[in-house]
This record gives C-alpha cells, structure tokens and sequence, in this order.
C-alpha cells in the first residue's frame, strides 16, 4: 500500500483548557493545493504548526508518508516544507547566505547545496537578487525567500500558511501562480482565510471552524454545498409584486433596478410558472437563471453553522 | 555537525551587525586604557626609585585595582548586549519556526547558539590575550602563569555570563525586557554570598552562588576543581534550563510540570555543586610562578605534620569585642572558612566552631557601664545580642564560658583557638589592623605550637631587671602586644618572667633574657646561670650605660669571655645627648642564613637607620671559643662618633653583636647589644613614623629572636617565595616613551582597525 503524503488522525490540541483544534482527521493522497480553510482564529495556524512540527499536539497523530511525527521527529521533518504567516527571514543575511544555511539546517549534503539553492532561485525568480540583503528586498520578493527556504529540500509536502497576507494585488497573483507551479511535483497545504485564493488555488478543501471540521471535499462541491434558492429575472414589462407573490412558490421578491430577485422554495418549479405566466401575460422575459450560492455565502453559512 | 552549522550562522549575524564590532571596540579600548594607566603609573615609580616595587605583574593584571579585575567589573554590562537578542529575536520575528520545523533538535540549536558566543567571548578574550602579550613583553620576567589563569578566569566568566544571557533570552520576545532580566541576575549572582548568611542550609546555597570570590581565585593565579566545577555547572544549569523552556515552547505541559523540571534542574546543580565543594573533593593548582597562593615551605612542613590527625578551630567570639566582632558573625562565617582555605586546602579535617559568650574586656569595656548605667552585664549583653542578630539563649555569661575555657590571658577578647586530638591548644587572635585575620604567619605558628614547639623567652628578675610590664623601658610592646600582629606572641613565642632561685631553665625551650639590671646577682644566681650557658642555653643581654662596667662584669663572668664598652656620642641635629643612630652590617643581614629566614633585598631593617637611646660600642677581647659577629654598627659616614675620652673615631663601632658556639653538639646563641632600650617599649613607639626621624628598630626583632630561637620562631612564610629573587618581576623593558606608544597601539590603532573592517564589512553588504 502506498502511504498516503499526510494522514492526520484525530488531531486535538489545547491550550490551557482552551481547546484550539478539535478531532480533526485529514489526509493528502496526491500532489496538488489542498486548500485548509477558516476565518481568523479558527485553528489553521495551531494545526499547520503541528503538521510541521513546531508544535506538538495534546492528541492525535499526524504522519507524514506513513512516518509518525511523534516517534520520529527527525525523518518526518525531512519532508515537509513549511512556510510560516511570517517568513522566518534573518534580514541581516543575503539571499544565498540565508538559503545555504537553511539547506543545511535542512539536512542538504554539502555538496548538494549549490544546486539546491540555484533551482529554488530560479523557480521562485529571484536569481537575481542572490547576494542582496534580506533587509533591502520588497513584500514580495521577501515572501519569495520564504517560500524558496520552504521548498530547498525538496519536500513531499509543503505548508503555507497565508502566504498573500500584507501582499499587493501583483504581488499576490504572482504568489499563487507560484504556489501552483510548485504544486505540480507535490502536495500543498494551503492555510487561508481568503475565499478567492481558495478558488483561484485549490482543487480540494477543508474548511474548520473553531477548532472543528466543517467541510471537506472538492471546491465544486463546497460551491454546490447549499443548493441555490434565488432566480435572478430581466422583463421589459414587469408586473407588479403582488403578481409575482401569488406565483407558486415565491416567498420573497426584490426589486433591483432592472433585475428582479426572486426567492423560492422550490426552483424548477417557481421558475417554470413564470416563464408561462410571462408568455401569457406579455411581461416581456428577456432572461431568467437561478443564482448560485457564491463562496462567501458558503463560507458565511459553514461559519454560522457552527455557532 | 549541525552545532557547529548553526553556531557559524550565528556568528555571521554577530558579525553583519553592528553590535558585535561595537563591544569589541569598546572592549578592547577598556582594557587598553586600563593597562597603560597602570603601566605608566609604575614605570613613573619605577623611574624615581623611591619605592622597591615587587610582584609587578600582579600589579598590573591581578590585583584589585588591576587589569583583570577592571574587566570583570564590567563584564556585566557588554554580555546582556550580546545575549539580548539571540533567542529572543528569533521568538520575535518568527524565525524561530524555521529551526523548529527543521529536521534537528532543541539541543543542537541551543548548543549552537552558545557554542556561537563562547567564540565571540574567546574573540573578546583574544583582544585581552593581546593586551596580556604586551604586557608579558613590558615587565621583565613577568609571571606568566599568573595572566593565563587570569584571563581563564574572565573567560569562564563570561561563558557562565553568556549562559545565563542565552537562557533569559529565551523567555521573552523583547530584547531589552532579556537584556534587564540578564542584568539582575548577574547582579544577583555577585550580590548573593553576602546575603541571608545567617540561615543554615541557604546560607551554604547562596555562598556557593556567589560568582566574584570564583573568578578572584583565578585572577590571582589559583585554580582550584570546585571553582571550575562552579562555573561548568552554572553554565551546563543555565543551558539545559534553556533547552527546557524551549521544549516547553513546543510542546505544552502543566504548570506544575514544567515547574518541576525546572525545580529538578536546579536543585541537581545544587546538589553537585556540594558534592565538588566538599574539602576533601577538593584540588588546587596554584599557577602563579611564586606560588603565591600556597602555604610556605615552612607552613607546609607543620600541616604536613597535622594530617589526617582531629583539628578543631574554635573561635571564641565575645559580644563585647567591638573591633573585631565583625568577623565573628554567622553572616560570615563561611567567608571566614574561604579565607581559611589556604590551609584547609592540606587540612580538610578541620572543623570551624563558633562560641559565643560575653565577657568584660578587660581595660576595655568600663564605657559600657557608663553608657548603660542602669543595667547588668546580662542585660547589656542582652542588647548586644539583638543588634549583632544573636539568639541570646545561645550566648555563653561569664561563669559559663569560665568553665570551658580561660581567656584571661587574652583579655577575654574574641580569639581562636586551635585544638590537636581534642587535648593540645594554642591561640591565634584577631586584629586590630586593616587585614583583620590573623594570616599565615601568625595561623602557623599557632600550628606549630600544637606539634609541641615550645620556644619561652624568660625576662630574669629579681635585681630590678626590666620585664614587659614597665610602660616605657619594658619590653612588652615586642613581646606580647596581642593587638600588635608584629609581636613576639603571635609569632609563636612564650613569655614569662622568671627568678632564677625558683624557675628551673630548659636550655632548649628557653631564651633568657637580662635586660638592665640594677644591681648583681646573687653567688647562688650566677651559679644556676653559669650552668645554664655552660649548658649551651640560649639569652639575650640588653645592657644599658649608665650601669654599664657592673654588667659587663657579670656577663664577663657568666660567658668566660673579656669583653670592654665604650660609651658613644653621635653629633646628631635636633637629637637629644646620646642619641646614636645604627644600621645592620652585612653580616647582620645574613644572621639567619642556616635557617634561610628574611634575605630579601628589601628587608624592612636593611639599610635603614635603627635608634638607639645611648649607647654602648662593644669589644671582645677574649672571645673563649665563640664566633663572634657584629650585626648592628653605627656608620662612621654622616657622624662624628666620639668615645667617652672623647676620641673620635672614624670606623664603625659595634652596637649589637651576636655570639655562637657549639656546647654538647647544641649550637649556642648568645646575643649582646649595647643599649637596654634599643627594642624598649618608648623606642619602639616614639620614633616610627613619628617625628624627626624614621627608625626601623621593630623591622630587626623577628631576625634577632628567629636567631635565638635556632629557627623555630617566627615562621618565615616568605623566604622560599623568593628564591629568585634576581628573576622576579621587578622592573620593566619598556620605558614611558615606549608607553606612549604602546598606547597609542592600544587605544587608538587596535580599535581603529577593527572598527575599519567592522564598517568595511557592513558598507559593502549594504551597498549590494
């Protein structure tokens, strides 16, 4: 059987009495951006630094490709790259001096070094920027380093957690494009608490809340994880409101200057009725579909179901 | 290795900011300032010659004033700087999460960090190395053991400093907040010996802590396994205390479990901090060149003697005993132990009592009553007790104390008092003086006297002989001033008055001294002291002028020699008649050659003018069969000498002059000076230091009486330290020209060098 990149089994963590991570299980079978998903708070931080390392968990196991982090701190660290909110940057070195360090306090034969620290270079575009000081290098490029130090020793999985953050609009496209190509030869795992870097990053996603798993699966699914209620309407001749409440199943209209908003309980149905009635009564339909659900009402939702 | 990774990448970050070339600058400019002030402050005695300077390099490096101990003063200050930030920025900044999510552990880091600032320290200490360099160059035969255990000293303390930086570093993500923290428990460290002494148990823990007494011993040259064993464990504490509070960063636990790691941490250093400290655990090794912090070769003959055999050291301490009390307290008693460790260095039996009583001081203590009209003794000693902190329930009165032992003899004043197998005793006392403790010579002595080395000198009386009671031509001042550390008594000598009719003599305890009679002794007294010289018996004739030809008769008699006196008149300015001024002769320097006592050049009593308060010159005309040496002599040079014919003379007249045979394969000694109050009281009061004219009469009387003594007393603690002499650290090659540059070297050129490269290094990164 081949090992999954990373299991995570029943995950608990507290701090104090506080409970930060509650049961969480998860696993990574392939390569590709795992998106881990939650507002401010939730647990992401407390969980990615488990995952890597930095902090042990109250219960629970994680293993990274079948080696249990508990028992075997040494060998698993050797496979995970990891990414903190804030690089762990020393501004006082240049970008080789600080690589060549963290390849070696990542294992790196001496004689692998070199390589290791050209190919990251060039990946991450900053080849050029080899003998500036940390210090002098914008946002961007800072988090560039970061995310070269992560991948140096070729890891089977990498964590990031937040990486945009305090990023421009450039910068952050940059980034994901990035994280993307990085993904492509491994798993990512991707902490966020940004809908759009999700859909623009992820191809699967967990979502936790307070310390609890809300959701897991593929993005399409969380798109479709509240079915859509809403049909958005363009007529040139609309009726009156009264008019649309007494169509079968509409419980709620909106105006909005040319688009009406019409809620329902039932879609196929309500949408049905109308085409008819509009066809009948000249109302002049020139567009009806219903409205998806869009990330942030999922998001908002999951949040809310939670409390 | 992954330490040595680590412990490179910290380096670099010391060495690509500024901080690191700062301190060094600062540093060595520090030292270097230092150094010159104190070389340009000897070479310009040097230059005038007014004072014979010795143990330059101590001088320079060692003492308390020095080079060394400047350094330490502020050590304290350049290493929270360095330490501040090494664990703390990386809490700070995050960066922290890039070590701990790295394949390597804890440990590595911790110890990488630390192996980082032992290096820069040993930089620091390579800066001191150099000044050590000039210095070795600078003072002819310099004392080259000395410096290196010197500056091992520094840099065990700045490795226990940077430890304790490393490990406060860790606990909080503000820099300055670490760099204070390190402050006070350095400070803490250098404070805690003297504090809470009075509580058993805490009172060993704290003086243990106490990190200024561990580097002063290796300052002054001596290494000793507890001290090293001190630091290692403070600094492998300190470190593993770190790993602890970082592991703890990661990997959450109770309270109470961390706090009992902790807990467990230190208690563990504690407890082989005792173990290493235990005397008989103990080793030294006394690097400096002339061993001085070793017992003398003679001390080291009378504990070697002692071995292994039940030795107690008793101090008597009484309430009443207001110079010296002080000392006495349970708050320093275990600094009385440290300074007693020169000898419990060979004597780790030793045990220290303490007992404390009260008593009238006698001539002493009548001002308490004035001040406490109303009150009994019990009821003042009462008040004592609580000032001094005492429970007065452990306080012996007077009737008490008077049952376990007689102090009358010393005035009842706070003593101690050594005891061999529980039976054989002898005192040593405290003094009056800055140094306060009795030191090796006068603990030795009281040593010896414990092996049964009695020496009594015996004050003849009966003929209106002087003694040591009479106020101004006695001789109690030399012989038992007690408060007098110089005295014969705690040199080791006895003292009595003795009547030749009633006291049986022991020509090989005694030293009979017959000072000024005033009339002849009887035929029965001349018999018993014609037998005891006939005996070989040792004595000392003081004859005074005015009743000269009576005495010189009896002592004719006595030694069956032929000997004539002349009275002498110097013309001296603003003297009074009779006055006559002599110095020691060459011979006189070299009376104690067999046993090797007081050679040194520079003898208190060398070359320096010794008064006499009329005088008689001496002749031997018959010596029958003894050696006869001239050891004080007027000088001929500066003086007219005119005899009582009122002759001048122009050649040196003899004052003092010593006499030896070989009676029954005993070596005799019999010495003869020409005037009674050359070594009286009112002579060796008045004129030292006082008045119109210096006199070094008291610098000849340990020579005069360790020659009469056949060497027993006083201990010469000094001599073999001096051997030689010819090499010793007494002059410099350098001259204040060559100061001046090597100041400029120091001060100017060092530091711009390093602050050239410093800023070098920083521009060109910079600029990239």
């Amino acid at each position: 059987m081949v090992n999954s990149i990373l299991k995570v089994q029943n995950l608990t963590h507290y701090y104090g009495n506080k409970v930060a991570v509650n049961d969480i299980s998860l696993e990574i079978k392939s390569n590709g951006v795992l998106g881990l998903l939650g507002s401010n708070g939730a647990g992401k931080s407390t969980t990615i630094n488990i995952l890597c390392g930095v902090l042990s968990p109250t219960k629970g196991d994680v293993f990274i490709n079948g080696i249990n982090i508990r028992n075997n701190q040494i060998a698993s660290k050797k496979l995970i790259g990891f990414l903190p909110q804030k690089a762990p940057l020393y501004f006082d070195l240049t970008v080789n001096e600080y690589l060549e360090y963290c390849a070696k306090i990542r294992l790196i034969p001496n004689v692998k070094i070199r390589n290791a620290v050209e190919r990251v270079k060039q990946l991450c575009n900053i080849s050029h920027f080899s003998k500036a000081l940390i210090r002098s290098l914008s946002g961007g490029y800072q988090q560039r380093v970061g995310i070269a130090q992560a991948i140096i020793h070729d890891p089977k999985l990498v964590v990031f957690d937040e990486p945009t953050n305090g990023l421009d609009p450039v910068q952050v496209l940059e980034v994901r494009k990035l994280i993307q190509t990085i993904s492509k030869d491994r798993a990512v795992l991707l902490s966020t608490h940004i809908l759009s870097e999700v859909q623009a990053t992820c191809s699967n996603i967990i979502m936790i809340e307070k310390g609890n798993k809300v959701f897991s699966g593929s993005i399409e699914d969380f798109n479709n994880y509240v079915a859509p209620n809403t049909l958005s309407i363009k007529m040139i001749l609309p009726p009156e409101l009264e008019e649309f409440l007494l169509i079968c199943g509409v419980e709620e209209v909106d105006f909005k200057n040319e688009i009406i908003l019409v809620k329902t309980n039932d879609i196929i149905k309500t949408s049905k009725a109308i085409i008819e009635r509009s066809i009948k009564s000249n109302w002049g339909l020139i567009e009806i579909f219903p409205l998806k659900n869009s990330l942030d009402d999922v998001f908002a939702e999951l949040s809310s179901s939670i409390n | 290795m992954i330490i040595i990774k680590i412990a490179l990448l910290e380096l670099r970050k010391f060495f690509y900011s500024p901080i690191a070339w700062l301190l060094a600058i600062i540093f060595i400019v520090q030292a270097g300032v230092s150094f010159i002030d104190l070389l340009e402050t000897y070479e310009s005695y040097l230059q005038r010659g007014t004072y014979q300077i010795t143990d330059l390099t101590y001088r320079i490096f060692s003492n308390e004033l020095a080079l060394f101990n400047n350094i330490v003063k502020n050590a304290f200050i350049y290493i929270p700087l360095l330490t501040m930030g090494i664990i703390s920025n990386e809490l700070n900044t995050g960066s922290i999460k890039l070590l701990f999510s790295s394949p390597i552990s804890i440990k590595q880091i911790v110890l990488g960090k630390y192996l980082a600032l032992l290096c820069y320290c040993l930089m620091l200490l390579g800066l001191l190395f150099l000044v050590s360099i000039i210095g070795i160059y600078s003072i002819q035969f310099a004392d080259v053991g000395l410096i290196i255990s010197g500056l091992l000293g520094i840099y065990f303390l700045l490795a226990t400093y940077t430890a304790i930086g490393l490990f406060i570093s860790s606990l909080s993500s503000y820099q300055v907040v670490t760099a204070i923290i390190t402050f006070g428990v350095i400070a803490f460290l250098n404070i805690v010996g003297v504090t809470w002494q009075e509580t058993p148990v805490i009172n060993e823990i704290n003086y243990w802590l106490s990190i200024p007494e561990r580097t002063e011993q290796l300052i002054n040259g001596l290494m000793t396994s507890e001290g090293i064993f001190y630091f290692i464990i403070i600094i492998v504490m300190f470190l593993v205390l770190t790993i602890l509070r970082l592991s703890f960063k990661k990997n959450d636990k109770p309270w109470y479990y961390k706090s009992s790691l902790y807990l467990c941490t230190i208690v563990l250093s504690f407890g082989l901090g005792h173990l290493t400290s235990k005397p008989e655990n103990k080793f030294y090794w006394d690097m400096s060149r002339n061993k001085r912090n070793t017992l003398s070769n003679e001390s080291l003959e009378i504990v070697k003697q002692l071995k292994d055999r039940p030795l107690k050291m008793v101090s008597f301490v009484n309430l009443f005993s207001e110079n010296t009390i002080i000392s006495g307290l349970p708050r320093h008693h275990n600094r009385n132990a440290r300074w007693f460790e020169k000898f419990t260095r060979f004597l780790p039996q030793l045990e220290m009592e303490y007992v404390y009583f009260y008593d009238i001081i006698s001539n002493a203590n009548d001002s308490i009553f004035e001040k406490y009209p109303d009150h009994s003794l019990e009821e003042i000693a009462r008040i004592y007790a609580k000032s001094y902190g005492l429970n007065f329930e452990d306080v012996l009165g007077p009737s008490e104390i008077k049952k376990l032992i007689d102090l009358s003899d010393e005035d009842n004043e706070y003593v101690r008092m050594f005891q061999l197998n529980n039976d054989v005793r002898s005192f040593v006392r405290i003094f009056y003086d800055t140094q306060h403790f009795p030191l090796e010579a006068e603990n030795a002595a009281s040593l010896k006297q414990l092996l049964g080395n009695e020496v009594k000198v015996k004050f003849i009386q009966g003929h209106l002989e002087r003694g040591f009671n009479e106020f101004d031509s006695g001789y109690g001042h030399m012989i038992k001033g007690s408060k007098q550390r110089s005295s014969l008594r705690n040199a080791g000598f006895k003292f009595g008055l003795t009547y030749l009719e009633r006291d049986t003599l022991n020509i090989n305890h005694d030293i009979l001294v017959w000072a000024a009679p005033n009339d002849s002794l009887s035929e029965k007294e001349l018999n018993l002291f014609r037998k005891y010289i006939n005996d070989g018996g040792n004595a000392l004739f003081l004859i005074e002028p005015k009743r000269s030809s009576q005495n010189i008769e009896s002592i004719n008699s006595l030694l069956g020699v032929n000997f004539k006196s002349k009275i002498i008149r110097q013309d001296i300015k603003d003297m009074e008649d009779g006055f006559v001024i002599g110095k020691v002769t060459e011979a006189g320097k070299h009376l104690n050659k067999n046993n090797g006592y007081r050679q040194s050049p520079n003898h208190l009593a060398n070359d320096k003018e010794l008064t006499f308060n009329g005088a008689l010159g001496l002749y031997l005309l018959d010596e029958n069969n003894f050696k006869v040496t001239s050891v004080i002599e007027t000088t001929s040079s500066t003086y007219t000498i005119v005899d009582s014919t009122q002759t001048p003379i122009d050649k040196p007249i003899p004052l003092v002059i010593a006499l030896e045979r070989t009676v029954n394969q005993k070596k005799q000694k019999i010495m003869i000076a020409g005037d009674a109050d050359f070594l009286s009281n009112r002579e060796l009061r008045s004129r030292v230091g006082v008045g119109i004219r210096m006199a070094f009469n008291r610098g000849y009387i340990k020579d005069i009486f360790r020659w009469l003594s056949d060497g027993v007393y006083p201990i010469d603690t000094f001599n073999n330290r001096l051997k030689n002499f010819k090499d010793s650290d007494t002059k410099f090659n350098v001259n204040s020209q060559q100061i001046k540059v090597l100041n400029l070297l120091l001060v100017v050129v060092i530091p711009s060098i390093i602050f050239l490269i410093g800023s070098i290094i920083l521009i060109i990164r910079k600029k990239r």
